[in-house]
């Protein structure tokens, strides 16, 4: 299960301060040329609980009267100025939250699609239902701790130990086989969402020196004793399994440094200095360096955090998606610059939606919420799954304050992403356990499972699994 | 026929076996005596009988040893029938009745150095090998005892009792425990007073972080500050959201003041603070209405992460099974009756200000009830009802004390203060000793904090001194950087410009992400079934920055942080001395002496004593032994 690790640790340890260096050699000999079909699904998780009620607004005109009747004063437009209005093919208009100005334009295009009414569920479930007990529901809906742990675990509890993003990699690890690098990589920090049964995760946060300090020392003998003091100072087994684990993770960390700064990963897009904008750079500058990395399938998680709008929501909320979008939209010109733009699919997840009556000037936790996807491959200007009713107390209200039952399974969601990163349809089930219980496991945004999916190159017997 | 003994025995029987005797399980010795079980050679060549034809004979000197837990000792081994002398070593596990990985007998180098386990494996004897290279089916075995290390010192005992009670041993508080005892000690923690905060001239919550560095780094009352800081991380506010410092000290102040009180008394001092209030949206919660419902932000949280937890647990703190997996502690329904019951909080009227239905912000006194938004309608939670027609304060009060009988408290309670003081996994008969104490006995008090950190700390397996294979926490990196200045008698200085590093560190002082503070107490080691909370901010990356800004303490001792080196100073030419100060200060005596061969070695090529101290304690710092508090 830690073969992944244990492969890069023996380079490093069985070959000293050279091993490095002969890794870096071995993947770069490997992977001269491009590697074929490079595909990457980059998660921007909004952390706190995204209000996507204002994120996407419907203006037709009966639904439009329900929204501002049931989100009160937060209703748009409001101070933050008018918002910005996109067409479906069938003619149905919707308003975007002023705050995603930078990638409007490629709803047009045809780039970037939206997911509505998105959540984690057990089973398909009816507002009745939900209100009479009578079909299971996810556990500790509303909580944020347990809901960004379905989320990104894609199980309605929190029984979850790994995350789906790094179960679909598991399934399509084998396309990496040449390549140690680690197959879904966090850009801010740990993220249960890239931890796997097979893979394992690093964590790159962005712009950060990692090379040891202390090593500019004369003379130059003094220096090089202390590097290999620090990788010797590894490798012995305490029998003691926190110390182990925590020498494993040092160990890493030189690798990944090595790598990391040991490849010329510029990238001329300019991108806005917030911490996603820094995030998504940093992925942008591993992409790049995936000739030398050798990968074919790589899994990213970037998040940005106070969607937790309970109060003063409409600046805050409009000032986050701004920076989503203008992160987002500065990636996608990254991916362009680096030709892989059909390549790479970002999308949005969070806790969970926002009640649509406010709570004094916010929202209170939620449900069911809208989610972004944009990319080359994406088949966007187009708005998937079932757009709720936004009446209160209406037949998709879990309650009587708008907490959205979901119309759509996360599974599903997931589910299309990952046959689109090669995940075949007999091996969706290892990845969303659950995905027999609702209507489609590909919901066409990204052009059919058919269009992503590779029939050969799976492995034949898979070890993913739930822990 | 003189008697022999076991070893010897074995010793003649597996020394120096010829290739040509080795054959196939089951099979005998050329002299027909039934080889022991365990020594038989693996399937491999000899596989169905057929005798290896080869004349390379292999010895290992010695042929027996005894070697000490966590201690190495050299064998070598002749080659003799073939001109190519080299062999391959390894560690043989069979016999030992193992089920786990080899590691745990230990390791051997390709020289020959065996270093020993730290723990005692199942059976006390590791067989080795030397395999020739010229003939990989001739080779010979040695058979080492294991033999358990010397007993913990006193030092030892000290400094573990330290790690967990403070924010690291100093010399001073080393030589304190250990001449009045660690009983003597604690009461004399728990008499001396309290740090006070002292509220920065222009209120900025910068001042503030920085100062709580350097009060970790040097306050007096230790065990206080310790309590309340692991207090901090399980009733969370941020200064994310607590922009100013003036609105995070009455929360500060509430966990200082009542680390050794009853959490009774913490929690409800806590649900009307103005900074709680703030933080999780109480303030200015007003019964349904007009303009929406109550909220629900602060009874979910302090349900889940304060007092009850999820999930129903028995008094050992694992999860209660039902019919179905674990049980659920309350649902939505209960934070809707809890979110009723705690309407009506609006911040205190500022001194010449009229007194409105809710409030402006104000951070200088708990907050003021307003009854006109409370709801008084009778509320029903957890098995427990609010009469209609309670006040503000009654419904208040009764939500706390609801908590406080509530049989997940003790557990859960118990569960989080030994994780953050003292081990990620602590096996549930400490966790019920502990929450038997919290939840009342010796005491007949529920909620006696002083008597559960007592209870804590003096626990046998807090006290265990030689350490267990799951035994102890991954240091953050508050602890791990207090621990190596106190160690070296320095501090954080009052006035340093360090606190961006810990944002990098991922632990924001005083600024964690959310109200789940820097890491989830749920969260475990990648890849393992172990709990490792602090794991969750150890990824590579910050492992680095963390290494770096240990580097940063040792080498630039003066303006931001301090540390005094010239105990160092008499060891700079002698490297067996240095790395002995070294091990002593910072691991506490435990080095395995295949680390201080290496450290004594990259010590060693400095050009001078500075840098050769600093390389001992820099690399010492960047081990995983510095990094666990076991």
């Amino acid at each position: 299960m830690r073969q992944h690790r244990i492969s890069r640790r023996q380079l490093i340890e069985g070959l000293g301060g050279t091993a490095l260096l002969s890794f870096l050699g071995r993947v770069n000999l490997l992977a001269q040329a491009e590697p074929p079909e490079y595909k990457a699904l980059v998660c921007i998780f909004m952390s706190g609980g995204n209000d996507s009620h204002n994120m996407v607004v419907p203006l037709s005109a009966a639904p439009f009267v329900a929204y501002k009747a049931a989100r009160g004063s937060l209703a748009l437009p409001d101070n933050n100025g008018p918002m910005l209005s996109v067409e479906t093919p069938e003619g149905t208009p919707f308003g975007l939250n002023p705050g995603l100005s930078a990638i409007h334009p490629l709803w047009s295009q045809g780039r970037l699609a939206v997911l509505a009414n998105a959540g984690m569920l057990v089973q398909p479930v009816t507002r009745a239902q939900f209100l009479a007990s009578a079909v299971p529901v996810p556990t500790n809906l509303f909580s944020h701790s347990d809901q960004i742990q379905q989320m990104q675990s894609g199980v309605p509890s929190t029984g979850g130990g790994t995350g789906w993003g790094a179960r679909a990699a598991d399934v399509v690890q084998d396309l990496n086989a040449a390549s140690s690098f680690p197959t879904t990589v966090s850009v801010s920090g740990p993220a249960l969402f890239c931890n796997g049964a097979v893979v394992q995760s690093a964590s790159l946060f962005p712009g950060f020196n990692l090379d040891p300090a202390g090593l500019s020392l004369w003379p130059q003998s003094a220096a090089d004793a202390r590097r290999l003091g620090m990788q010797q100072i590894l490798q012995f087994d305490s029998g003691l399994e926190l110390i182990q684990s925590a020498n494993d993770v040092r160990r890493d960390a030189l690798a990944l440094n090595q790598l990391l700064t040991g490849s010329s990963a510029t990238i001329t897009t300019p991108f806005p200095g917030t911490s996603l904008g820094n995030q998504l750079l940093q992925v942008a500058k591993v992409i790049k360096l995936r000739a030398s990395t050798g990968m074919r399938r790589q899994v990213f998680f970037c998040s940005l955090g106070g969607f937790d709008t309970h109060g003063s929501q409409s600046w805050q909320h409009w000032n986050l998606l701004r920076q989503v979008s203008e992160s987002m939209s500065a990636f996608y010109n990254a991916t362009i610059e680096m030709g892989v733009a059909d390549r790479v699919t970002t999308f949005t997840m969070s806790d969970f939606g926002r009640t649509l009556q406010p709570s004094g000037s916010g929202s209170d936790h939620g449900w069911g919420s809208h989610q972004l996807i944009l990319g080359g491959a994406v088949q966007g200007g187009r708005l998937y799954g079932q757009f709720p009713d936004l009446a209160l107390g209406g037949p998709d209200d879990a309650g009587s304050r708008g907490a959205l039952i979901p119309t759509t399974a996360i599974d599903q969601y997931g589910a299309t992403l990952a046959q689109w990163l090669g995940v075949g349809a007999d091996q969706v089930e290892a990845v969303f356990p659950n995905i027999g219980r609702f209507g489609s496991a590909d919901l066409g945004f990204m052009g059919g499972a058919a269009a992503g999916t590779r029939a050969s190159g799976r492995p034949s017997s898979l070890r993913t699994r739930l822990r | 026929m003189r008697p022999v003994t076991l070893a010897a025995l074995l010793s003649a029987l597996c020394l120096a076996i010829p290739a040509q005797a080795q054959r196939a399980p089951g099979a005998v010795t050329s002299n027909g005596t039934p080889k022991p079980p365990g020594m038989q050679s693996p399937t491999r060549g000899g596989v169905g009988g057929a005798a290896i034809k080869t004349s390379v004979r292999i010895t290992i000197s010695p042929s027996t040893a005894s070697v000490t837990l966590n201690q190495s000792r050299l064998f070598a081994a002749t080659v003799s029938g073939t001109a190519n002398a080299a062999v391959t070593w390894a560690v043989h596990a069979f016999g030992n009745g193992l089920t786990s990985e080899p590691s745990a007998v230990g390791s051997i180098s390709t020289t020959g150095l065996y270093s020993a386990p730290a723990v005692m494996p199942p059976a006390a004897t590791v067989t080795i090998r030397a395999t020739s290279v010229a003939d990989p089916s001739a080779f010979a075995q040695a058979v080492i005892t294991l033999t358990p290390s010397a007993p913990p010192s006193a030092a030892l005992s000290a400094a573990r009792f330290l790690e967990q009670s403070s924010f690291g041993p100093t010399p001073a508080s080393l030589a304190r425990v250990q001449q009045i005892g660690i009983q003597t000690y604690l009461a004399e923690q728990f008499a001396i007073a309290e740090t006070v905060i002292p509220p920065p001239g222009n209120n900025s919550m910068g001042d503030l972080r920085r100062w709580m560095l350097h009060n970790y780094s040097t306050a007096s009352d230790q065990l206080r500050q310790r309590v309340a800081y692991a207090l901090s991380q399980i009733v969370v506010t941020s200064g994310n959201k607590l922009v100013y410092a003036n609105e995070s000290i009455p929360w500060l102040r509430i966990l200082s003041q009542q680390a050794f009180g009853n959490y009774r008394d913490l929690l409800r001092d806590v649900s009307m603070s103005p900074s709680m209030g703030k933080y999780l949206d109480l303030a200015n919660s007003v019964k349904p209405g007009a303009s929406g419902g109550a909220n629900e932000n602060y009874p979910r949280e302090l349900m889940q992460l304060f007092s009850i937890g999820l999930w129903e647990l028995n008094q050992d703190g694992t999860p209660v099974s039902g019919p179905t997996g674990p049980i659920p502690t309350y649902d939505q329904t209960t934070v809707q009756q809890v979110a009723l019951a705690l309407t009506g909080w609006t911040y205190a009227t500022a001194p010449g200000a009229t007194p409105r239905a809710t409030n402006w912000e104000y951070f200088e006194a708990p907050m003021e009830t307003r009854p006109g938004n409370h709801s008084t309608v009778e509320k029903n939670f957890l098995g427990c009802t609010l009469p209609a027609g309670q006040s503000v304060q009654q419904d208040l009060d009764g939500v706390i004390d609801c908590l406080m009988r509530h049989k997940n408290m003790a557990p859960f309670m118990a569960t989080r203060l030994i994780r953050s003081l003292v081990t990620s996994n602590p096996s549930p008969a400490y966790v019920k000793r502990v929450a038997d104490v919290f939840a009342g006995a010796g005491t007949g008090v529920r909620g006696d904090l002083r008597a559960t950190v007592t209870a804590i700390l003096l626990d046998p397996e807090a006290r265990q001194d030689a350490a267990s294979v799951t035994q102890g926490r991954l240091k953050e990196p508050i602890l791990q950087s207090t621990n190596l200045l106190r160690a070296l008698n320095g501090s954080f200085s009052s006035t340093h410009g360090l606190t961006y590093l810990f944002d990098y560190m991922a632990q924001s002082v005083l600024a964690p992400p959310s109200v789940f503070s820097w890491f989830s107490p749920l969260y475990r080691v990648p890849g393992k079934p172990l709990f490792g909370p602090e794991f969750q901010i150890y990824s590579p990356t910050e492992s680095a920055l963390r290494g770096n800004f240990l580097y940063t303490l040792l080498s630039s001792s003066g303006g931001d942080s301090v540390v005094d080196l010239s105990p160092f100073q008499p060891y700079g030419n002698d490297m067996p001395a240095l790395v002995e100060a070294t091990n002593r200060v910072l691991l506490h005596g435990r080095m395995p002496a295949a680390l201080k061969q290496v450290i004594a070695t990259a010590a060693a090529a400095g050009y001078d004593a500075t840098t050769r101290i600093q390389t001992a304690l820099y690399l010492t710092a960047l081990t995983g032994q510095f990094a666990v508090q076991y």
